[in-house]
């Protein structure tokens, strides 16, 4: 049987199954990285003109979500 | 009509009703067309978007882990069947034609406790060992996994990506909350494309 590391975030569920403690937080940073990025690309297509209202109201909704979803 | 035949006045009358049907029909038909192609040459660059993603999670992970090389590490998205099971319909790396028929049940394996919890899962060597003979048999090469359930925009839930390695856990650190966060950032980026 493999010697598995043991890390304090990690909760076994089953033998040799485990959970991460910390993965709500971790998706929920992820979402909130994503979010930034598309913010940052929704300010330069604004800037440069690229796309359309339509174009640019669907990311903010993104953002919206990316920032809100529950993971 | 008036000095033609009968036949000719047939053919203009149905010519008529041709051209009526066509002025009537042929938006409604061009619509229809339209958004066809448009979701097909979606479907398409999603397609290429998530085979290219998967690559790169795969390169993105070898990266952080200079143990693995490309040979010991693989990655996969199963999507959601009709009939409640996962399957594989995306992958980078090689894997067994009997690897790509399995349909996997929720609760079976990492990926269908992924499924089950709807959480971030990782599993060694030992979950391995205790799969259903059928999977064991086919799977028994893969030594740990990670699985990430992956979620569309709409909020309901699309599949599994997965990253599997030849390696125990201690080796591919699968584990490791800095290579989950990659599988996880992938697993929203491919959510976003569906």
């Amino acid at each position: 049987m493999a010697e598995v590391r043991k890390h304090t975030y990690l909760e076994e569920v089953e033998p040799g199954v485990y959970r991460f403690a910390d993965a709500k937080q971790a998706e929920s940073r992820v979402r909130r990285q994503l979010a930034e990025l598309f913010r940052r690309n929704l300010e330069l297509w604004k800037q440069i003109r690229h796309g359309d209202q339509s174009l640019w109201r669907e990311t903010e909704a993104l953002i919206r979500w990316l920032e809100n979803a529950q993971g | 009509m008036k000095g033609l035949g009968s036949k000719e006045g047939s053919a203009l009358r149905l010519g008529d009703w041709l051209g009526r049907a066509l002025l009537k029909w042929a938006p409604k038909f061009m619509e229809r067309l339209g958004r066809i192609l448009y979701e097909e040459e979606i479907s398409r660059l999603r397609e290429r978007a998530v085979t290219f993603l998967l690559e790169c999670l795969r390169y993105e992970l070898i990266a952080l882990n200079g143990d693995l090389t490309l040979a010991d590490l693989r990655t996969n998205l199963m999507l959601l069947r009709p009939n409640g099971t996962l399957q594989m319909t995306y992958i980078s790396g090689d894997y067994s034609l009997a690897e790509k028929q399995l349909e996997w049940r929720e609760g079976i394996g990492c990926c269908g406790m992924a499924w089950a919890r709807k959480e971030p899962t990782v599993t060694d060597a030992q979950d391995t060992e205790r799969l259903p003979p059928t999977y064991r048999e086919i799977v028994k090469h893969v030594k740990s996994v990670i699985s990430v359930p992956v979620k569309r925009v709409t909020g309901d839930w699309v599949g599994v990506l997965n990253a599997d390695s030849t390696k125990p856990l201690s080796q591919s650190r699968l584990d490791e909350a800095e290579l989950r966060d990659v599988v996880i950032r992938y697993a929203v980026g491919i959510g976003l494309l569906f």
